[in-house]
């Protein structure tokens, strides 16, 4: 009998509600920027700032490149929240453990949700976009959307890998939480040191495009093909990340 | 069914920093019997179990339970799949109901038993609709006690079952416990409630300071031991009382509580030849815990 879907249930029944609510604000921001673009436009994509279509900056800058996308970036975070340390602190780790199933599936289930719920999150802005700038008579290019999709989903399961490993490796979910933050926020600034400048690394600047050679910041538009080999690396990082969590959880004790 | 322990232990250990939780413990537990694991608050008894589980790695020693290695990843699943574990805290997943508790964990369990599962239902009247969160410790003890038996466990190790319910609930956890015995389910249970001990157990493990202090047979401890109080007369020195069948000796001023697990008679001569009085009182399984557990002299 297959112990993944139970698993899977347990750790979507232990997220959902940081997923729903989650989802609902991002929602929430792509719609007010559509429904109040008129109000917001100037303050976000002011005249002469980008050439062509002036809409397509102002969502750029609101949404895959603004306020949405460190929105979704927190989310990322906090989603990786929860697993056996948290279940330590509700008292429940000892009947989690007393399943007959190894840490191995158990850590791998909510890790799977979690890059499944970003997944959700990521093609969120397009599937709300899409249906609100129908209805409000402007358009956003679909390949955008779904370009930006991609860069985010990559960039997403990197920050959310981070976090996860630092639930498991922190006793304290808070702890955890504010250490992802912190390296959100600082990590960044390490990439300006040379000779790191060089390399792509800032995984902020890699999810929006900025100084990104697949993105023309004068049109806010992606260019050319996506950056497949950059995205494939992220994604390897966020395997090991994660590799190394479900070792963590393998070896330690949980009292 | 085999004759092999359910459980067994040899030297196992656990230390945490400097502090020794439990030290070179080696026991058996035997297949049908109901298994008392005494000892204090912070005796070593959930360390041993979460061990036995596989939560917790030991640092030195062995445990097998079923035949199995505790110790390897892969051999404690086999050890989850067969047998149940009701934890101190009777921890379950708040935000499931207990319908969807019962669905969730019986997907884990290829040989769950519809019928048991119905029959405790009924029987503990539990709220299928209502979050786990929401219903008295009590009724999570109960549902804690139907997730385990509807798997037919072939053995059922519980922390400090009776933690924190009303005298009710425990006379109706104990009976339940003798009837999973009945039902050829062996039971290890840890506890620090001597009475309930004294009404169930088959077999009593005492445990102090991570040490084994005691394995024996209830009935065998009712009665053999035997209290042997000495009273030395003064001019006379203190005899050391170094003699088989005694398990601990306590002595105030001229008088020496001895607590003897067999040749009473024997110890009961030695402190006559000595001019003492003697007095020979039967035990109950607290005094037993008592003088186990308090300094010795």
């Amino acid at each position: 009998m297959s112990v993944t879907m139970p698993l899977l249930f347990k750790a979507w029944r232990e997220s959902s509600g940081r997923f729903l609510l989650g989802a609902a604000l991002l929602a929430a921001t792509c719609v007010l920027g559509v429904v109040c673009r008129d109000g917001l436009i100037g303050w976000y994509a002011p005249r002469g700032e980008f050439i062509g279509d002036r809409y397509v900056g102002y969502i750029y800058r609101l949404i895959y490149g603004g306020p949405a996308r460190a929105l979704f970036v927190i989310l990322s975070m906090v989603l990786a929240l929860g697993g056996l340390q948290r279940e330590r602190l509700h008292r429940t780790v000892g009947f989690t453990l007393a399943l007959p199933v190894s840490r191995l599936h158990l850590t791998l289930a909510q890790a799977l949700l979690g890059v499944g719920q970003i997944a959700v999150l990521s093609v969120l802005p397009l599937l709300t976009l899409m249906m609100c700038s129908r209805l409000a008579h402007v358009s956003y290019p679909l390949g955008q959307m779904a370009r930006f999709a991609l860069l985010w989903f990559v960039g997403g399961t990197v920050f959310f890998a981070i976090a996860f490993l630092s639930a498991i490796l922190f006793s304290s979910e808070y702890a955890a939480l504010a250490i992802s933050f912190v390296f959100s926020i600082f990590y960044p600034v390490a990439t300006l040191i040379p000779p790191l400048s060089r390399y792509p690394l800032n995984i902020h600047h890699i999810m929006s495009g900025m100084a990104m050679p697949y993105f023309d910041a004068r049109e806010a538009l992606l260019v050319g093909a996506p950056p497949w080999m950059l995205l494939a690396c992220m994604m390897a990082v966020a395997a090991a990340l994660i590799a190394v969590a479900v070792q963590v959880a393998r070896q330690r004790d949980f009292c | 069914m085999t004759d092999d322990p359910i459980i067994e232990t040899r030297g196992l250990s656990r230390r945490y920093g400097r502090v020794e939780a439990v030290r070179d413990l080696s026991f058996t537990v035997e297949r049908g019997q109901i298994t008392g694991f005494l000892g204090r608050n912070g005796a070593g008894k959930s360390t041993t179990i979460k061990m036995l589980l596989g939560m917790i790695r030991p640092t030195a020693g062995t445990g097998r339970v079923l035949g199995y290695d505790i110790d390897d990843p892969v051999q404690s699943v086999q050890i989850r799949r067969r047998i149940a574990y009701v934890g101190e805290d009777k921890g379950l997943y708040g935000y499931m109901s207990v319908g969807e508790l019962i669905r969730f964990t019986r997907s884990f369990y290829p040989d769950w038993q519809p019928q048991i599962e119905a029959r405790l239902l009924q029987d503990y009247q539990l709220p299928l609709g209502r979050k786990v969160k929401a219903i008295s410790k009590g009724m999570r003890t109960k549902l804690a006690l139907l997730l385990a038996l509807a798997r037919r466990p072939e053995l059922i190790i519980l922390d400090e079952p009776s933690e924190g319910l009303d005298p009710v609930s425990i006379e109706e956890l104990l009976q339940a416990l003798q009837e999973i015995r009945a039902g050829g389910t062996s039971v290890f249970f840890s506890s620090h409630q001597l009475s309930e001990v004294e009404q169930i157990a088959d077999r009593v493990l005492m445990i102090d300071h991570g040490r084994l202090v005691m394995d024996t047979l209830l009935s065998n401890l009712l009665n053999n031991y035997r209290n042997i109080t000495v009273e030395i007369a003064a001019q006379e020195p203190m005899p050391a009382f170094s003699l088989a069948g005694v398990e601990r000796t306590r002595v105030t001023g001229r008088q020496a509580r001895v607590l003897a697990s067999s040749n009473v008679e024997g110890i009961v001569d030695y402190a006559r030849a000595l001019s003492a009085t003697v007095q020979v009182t039967p035990v109950n399984l607290r005094e037993v815990f008592l003088d186990m557990v308090r300094d010795t002299t």
